[in-house]
């Protein structure tokens, strides 16, 4: 199939539907097994950090739910942009479908964040920019949100939610390069695309194996809420009504 | 494995508090993630079940 065939039977909802099935059960069982063993290996054969001592074992849960946080929103305004080039009705489902998991591994991020810091910083909290910026992301997140709950117009809503997730994307450089661009409590990054991680294998290994559980842990709930979505939207289409007839 | 003993692993070397915390408030979260949408797919389904079993009753 080409691309520019895959782009339009992405705008149906029917074929969407079909085709996600299979999809959700292979990012559920990765997720399963991913998460499984990244946690097992992350807290128990890890080893200790040399400064940190064993708190260092949060960043297996923290730096997953941040990244995949940032990479949800991220999603969100590429589905916005796509709403208002290609008027996909399958965008604004995406958006709405992104938003419940997305906002709740910000707040995870930010309270693995504070119990981290505890033990390493000596504070729950510090107005630090990488800490703010990513409190800014929890409140864009809860916006759009609440903007979904207050319109009722269909069209409206769309649009309304599709130009706050676009226009919020700015936060998300922001957060990536907070820790360079302010002189931040929060450590730099320690996973990169193009160098060596800043710390030894058996550290970064679980770390790998826990983002890329999140990651498919995220494909299997936005995915199944996306067609939980569809089904309702098109309940008084024919395809929907004989999938429920016997 | 990292730790000799049971209660090491549970105590962390005095960070146990903290590790656990993390770790529990993320389990809720991703099981209350998975079963809130699990819930909203049965209703989903249910309902349109029953619509569609109203519907034939309807035309019949």
């Amino acid at each position: 199939m080409s691309l520019k065939t895959f782009w339009h039977k992405l705008g149906s909802p029917r074929w969407f539907y079909q085709i996600s099935a299979g999809w959700i059960i292979g990012f559920g069982v990765a997720a399963m097994v991913l998460l499984l063993v990244g946690t097992v290996w992350g807290l128990a054969f890890a080893p200790a950090d040399y400064q940190q001592g064993n708190s260092f074992r949060i960043m297996y849960v923290h730096v997953p739910a941040a990244l995949v946080a940032q990479s949800l929103y991220l999603g969100m305004g590429v589905a916005g942009v796509v709403l208002f080039v290609w008027r996909m009705k399958l965008a604004d489902v995406a958006i709405g479908a992104c938003l419940p998991l997305g906002m709740l591994l910000t707040a995870l991020a930010l309270f693995s964040g504070g119990v981290w810091g505890r033990p390493t910083w000596g504070t729950w909290w510090e107005w630090d920019a990488r800490t703010v910026s990513t409190l800014v992301l929890l409140f864009l997140f809860i916006g759009i949100f609440a903007l979904r709950e207050a319109i009722e117009d269909v069209e409206l809503r769309a649009r309304a939610s599709a130009l706050v997730a676009i226009v919020g994307t700015i936060n998300i450089p922001i957060i990536k390069y907070s820790v360079e661009w302010w002189n931040t409590l929060h450590q730099g990054s320690s996973l990169f695309l193009t160098k060596k991680p800043a710390m030894p294998a058996e550290m970064w290994l679980p770390l790998l194996v826990m983002i890329l559980g999140v990651y498919c842990f995220a494909g299997h709930n936005v995915l199944s809420r996306m067609r939980i979505e569809v089904l309702r939207r098109e309940r008084n289409t024919q395809w929907v009504k004989a999938l429920f007839t016997d | 494995m990292h730790f000799e003993s049971w209660n090491e692993f549970l105590t962390m070397g005095g960070h146990g508090l903290y590790v656990w915390m993390a770790y529990a408030v993320t389990f809720i979260v991703f099981v209350g993630s998975y079963v809130s949408v699990r819930v909203a797919a049965r209703r989903q389904v249910r309902e349109l079940t029953w619509r569609s079993s109203t519907d034939s009753n309807v035309n019949s």
